[in-house]
């Protein structure tokens, strides 16, 4: 049984319908990545998997339980942390106060203020810091930092790379297999192709709110992979 | 003992001093309360009230971005519930207050209810409409011991309250009141609801993605504040007597002059609201006396101050205490911040205190 069952899912903003059927399947210790353009409906799926937005029609499950029911703050507390797009930091607190939110349910697990600032350097000297005054990597890092305390079983990371240098990029992605050591799952959502396919041992690829594309990173050829993503014929 | 992790720290050498100091001024003002100028004995209930009300509006405002135009709704009910169990109940006046309190912890249910369904400024509008539908609500009820829009009076014969000793006790009451408002204030901000309430007005959305249940917390705080709110009402009632809806329940009394003071203080910390209700009381009580060298009426007043709060509100958003913090950043009086100590400074830190 996966950890995650995403069962012909549909999701929708209003009327407009962002998700049409869509599967997908974690399991636990993976990192699979779902990649796809802009309006394929990633972000959807990641809030539709965190509660943020309701899945019609199907089902979602965690851990062999039906998620239908439980809020966002029931699913934080299974141990479903999503890091959001756009950070979300908390401007009024400090760094360490940020990581001490993200610890709210109280979840037990190898994840703790010092560990997160072991894992992230650069947040380790930021700790007393205001977190307003932070750059958009040190932001982040903090949101994935923050996310870690709740010490997840899924970690669902959306855009971790938005707007952001390489190198920054570079070195958050760096700080994911210190998180899969510890057993933590992730379903990482990204534009940036090469980085999710290089990070990820399963990758889905997403066309209008639907699996265009899926399988081993390795096994999936470039033109495949481009046809999937925007929509077009594979030329050969 | 020698720890090697890092751990958080709260109170600083300043907020240990400050404290200490804040204990002082309240074992003064207790001296006060007991004596037997009924003028000094009112002004500590005024302030006290005003300390209460400010210290509880910040709570909302500052820290889970309910801001209400409408705490006048507390203080109304809560007064109304003194009147209702003392007059009509003959209960002991004093102890009317608690009953008093917790009606308006009761009635804050369905306020809390309808209230929350409205967001930011509508929420705002909300509460205000909500008050002004209670105190027309009030004015209605005609009958014993309410009396409609005419008012009534608090009953205090002589015989059982002599009005030396009530000035005292109520001078002791709001004291009290004001000790337990602001430290309860400050111990929630120091526990695990306090850090959340803080990301939530920092990002609602952010805050509930890390599992916080924001419409709880905010009930939650929303149902303190009507609790020391109506207790406010109640204790200014003990002294003033005479009670009428309209100034019971006046926005222009219980919300307008509160929201200066918590802007002029400091929104958003313990500290600022406490100084800016006894600064802006001070100074009124200083301008609006007739033998002072400036002198402006009640009105002028409200309108100096008015306009103060709006520059600070734009320029100066933290407030005086804000200022302060800026310029001494380790000044606070309740430890609420969290530093985090690194690693060999615990070590020595330990040592020194013998605490290990």
């Amino acid at each position: 049984m996966a950890l995650l069952d995403v069962e012909v899912v549909d999701a929708f903003y209003g009327d407009f319908q962002a998700l049409f059927q869509l599967s997908l399947a974690v399991d636990e210790g993976q990192a699979v990545a779902v990649i796809g353009a802009n309006g394929a409906g990633k972000s959807t799926l990641m809030k539709a998997i965190a509660g943020i937005v309701p899945a019609r029609g199907g089902r979602i499950s965690f851990d062999g339980i039906d998620l239908g029911p439980r809020s966002v703050h029931h699913r934080v507390a299974d141990g479903i942390s999503l890091v959001p797009e756009g950070r979300r930091i908390f401007p009024s607190l400090t760094v360490e106060e940020n990581l001490l939110v993200g610890a709210y349910r109280g979840r037990p697990g190898p994840w703790t203020l010092t560990k997160v600032l072991e894992t992230f350097p650069l947040l380790q000297r930021l700790a007393t810091r205001s977190a307003a005054r932070l750059s958009g990597g040190e932001q982040q890092a903090l949101a994935i930092g923050r996310a870690l305390m709740n010490n997840p079983r899924l970690l669902l990371l959306d855009e971790v790379s938005l707007g952001l240098a390489p190198t920054v990029v570079k070195d958050l992605y760096a700080s994911l297999p210190a998180i899969r050591e510890q057993g933590t799952t992730l379903l990482i959502v990204e534009q940036d192709v090469t980085r999710a396919l290089t990070a990820a041992d399963i990758a889905y690829c997403l066309l209008e709110g639907r699996v265009s594309l899926s399988g081993r990173p390795a096994e999936l050829s470039r033109p495949a992979i481009a046809a999937a993503y925007f929509g077009t014929e594979v030329s050969q | 003992m020698i720890r090697t992790q890092n751990h958080v720290q709260r109170a600083t050498g300043t907020s240990k001093l400050l404290g200490g100091l804040a204990a002082l001024l309240v074992a003064w003002l207790a001296v006060l309360a007991t004596g037997d100028v009924a003028s000094t004995q009112t002004k500590i209930v005024e302030m006290c009230v005003f300390v209460v009300l400010a210290s509880m509006w910040n709570l909302l405002a500052g820290y889970t971005g309910l801001v209400s135009i409408g705490q006048q709704a507390f203080v109304g009910i809560g007064t109304y519930a003194l009147v209702v169990f003392a007059n009509g109940y003959d209960q002991d006046i004093y102890f009317s207050v608690l009953p008093a309190a917790l009606i308006a912890l009761v009635a804050a249910v369905p306020i809390a209810l309808l209230a929350f369904r409205l967001r930011g400024g509508y929420f705002a509008i909300g509460m205000w409409v909500i008050a002004e539908v209670v105190r027309l609500l009030v004015k209605q009820y005609k009958a014993d011991p309410i009396k409609g829009g005419s008012g009534t009076s608090l009953n205090v014969p002589v015989s059982l309250y002599p009005k030396v000793d009530r000035f005292q006790t109520t001078a002791l009451i709001a004291l009290a009141l004001a000790v337990v408002a602001v430290s309860v204030v400050a111990l929630l901000l120091r526990s695990r609801v306090g850090l959340s309430l803080q990301a939530v007005r920092d990002n609602e959305a952010g805050a509930a993605g890390l599992g916080v249940n924001v419409y709880r917390e905010r009930f939650f705080v929303f149902m303190i504040a009507a609790l020391f709110t109506g207790a406010a009402g109640a204790v200014w009632y003990l002294l003033k007597i005479r009670v009428q809806p309209d100034t019971a329940f006046s926005v222009g009394d219980w919300t307008a002059p509160i929201v200066v003071m918590v802007v002029i203080g400091g929104i958003g910390t313990v500290e600022g609201p406490v100084i800016g209700a006894v600064l802006w009381y001070l100074v009124r009580d200083y301008v609006t006396s007739s033998d002072s060298v400036i002198h402006f009426s009640d009105e002028w007043y409200l309108i100096y101050t008015g306009l103060i709060a709006l520059i600070v509100a734009l320029y100066a958003q933290r407030g005086l205490w804000g200022a302060l913090q800026d310029r001494f950043p380790r000044l606070q009086v309740f430890p609420i911040q969290r530093r985090l100590v690194v690693g060999d400074e615990v070590a020595v830190r330990g040592e020194d205190e013998g605490n290990g």
